[in-house]
């Protein structure tokens, strides 16, 4: 049996994978609400996660960091942002956050993850992978 | 006097140790006829098959005995040639029975080609083509989903599966909410304890064969990217049924994205 819903409210619900080592999120858009609601629905059992990682398109960076704090859906990173801060700060072996970018990039996006993650950024709880 | 011999388990050991050296393989099996089987063990552990020539040349240098026994890494980019050659020859499928990586190609089919579930029939006699397989990498476009799982399911050791390529929604038109024929499941159909990862645009065909699987699946790593908003209720769906085995999770989708409509998500 099949129940219209609106994509909006498909969550990708973590909550049961409690083995979980990784996960990588690849947005495609400047929405970020759904990683957000995914990362929520993770608990204190998942002992086992390590690395939590978000690639990015390679034109992510052509961005104007301006331009993406005035966008509509800049909250929905900063949202984000704290979540994954809160992620890192209560838990002993804080799951490092890493930004995955295409190779020789690196430079490019730094601005980009500062723009989108300043909490994290801040805390040096964020790395950047080519 | 009989010129001295070495022990077979020392010679095996020796040819062994040649095994990513392909000259020096080759200048092996010319010493002596009690050496070719074990170098043939690593000359032809991986075969592709690119084209029509490379199905000529392989039959031109084995009108006889294939030594496809020997090889556990088969791909084949033109499928539908080689059905057609197998049919004619006989059983020159069979003789690729150890295979455990099997790959195939299939996105040089012409969009619109396999419309419905009665075409597509080349790939039936790779169904079982052996039964070590555990690994299933097919690039599928425009083929009807009953029959890439009619062969999918014919491997009962089966682990890990990719999917890519696939455009069966966009070239066929298919919304969400149309039905689809289920493959066949046979009695020893794979459990699926690997990875599953898969590229294209509209997962739910995949998704709708998937699910219906009556022993479910157990994937610990699910690697899925769809360019379709809609395909989020598809890859919800799949991360429930493998909560209880999952490790690893590669999402690459955009379900807020330019587009937000309404879907009819798996329940």
């Amino acid at each position: 049996m099949t129940y219209p819903l609106p994509v909006e409210s498909a969550i990708i619900d973590l909550s049961k994978a409690t083995k979980l080592r990784d996960v990588l999120f690849r947005p495609q858009s400047s929405r970020a609400k759904w990683i957000t609601a995914a990362f929520q629905t993770i608990t204190p059992n998942h002992r086992e996660l390590q690395k939590i990682s978000l690639g990015f398109p390679y034109f992510a960076d052509s961005l104007n960091v301006d331009t993406l704090k005035q966008s509509t859906n800049y909250g929905e990173w900063l949202d984000l942002d704290r979540l994954l801060v809160q992620f890192w700060e209560s838990r002993s072996t804080g799951p490092k956050v890493i930004c995955v970018v295409w190779e020789g990039q690196k430079r490019d996006f730094r601005g980009f993850t500062e723009c989108l993650f300043p909490e994290l950024t801040k805390r040096g709880a964020i790395d950047l992978v080519e | 006097m009989s010129s001295p011999r070495l022990p077979a388990e020392l010679l095996d050991h020796i040819v062994d140790h040649l095994h990513d050296t392909e000259d020096a393989l080759r200048n092996c099996c010319l010493v002596s006829k009690s050496w070719i089987p074990r170098t043939r063990k690593h000359l032809f552990a991986e075969v592709q098959f690119g084209g029509p020539e490379d199905l000529d040349a392989w039959e031109e240098t084995f009108p006889v005995t294939s030594p496809g026994r020997y090889t556990k890494t088969l791909t084949i980019d033109c499928p539908e040639v080689v059905t057609a050659a197998d049919a004619q020859i006989g059983g020159w499928i069979e003789s690729f029975s150890h295979v455990v990586h099997l790959e195939l190609g299939g996105s040089s089919q012409l969009p619109g080609t396999y419309e419905d579930d009665e075409s597509a029939t080349f790939l039936v006699p790779l169904r079982g083509l052996s039964p070590f397989v555990k690994s299933l990498d097919i690039d599928c476009y425009s083929l009807p989903p009953s029959r890439i799982f009619d062969l999918i399911l014919s491997f009962p050791l089966l682990e890990d599966l990719a999917m890519t390529n696939y455009g069966y929604v966009l070239i066929n038109k298919y919304d969400d909410s149309d039905g689809l024929p289920i493959a066949a499941q046979p009695p020893n159909h794979p459990v699926f304890t690997g990875s599953f990862k898969v590229v294209t645009i509209g997962l739910a065909p995949i998704t709708h064969q998937l699910l219906s699987l009556l022993g479910g699946i157990h994937f610990r790593k699910l690697a899925l990217t769809s360019e379709r908003g809609e395909d989020i209720s598809s890859i919800t769906a799949l991360v429930e049924k493998c909560s209880h085995t999952l490790e690893s999770l590669d999402i690459t989708c955009d379900p807020l994205g330019a587009s937000i409509r309404r879907v009819h998500p798996y329940r």
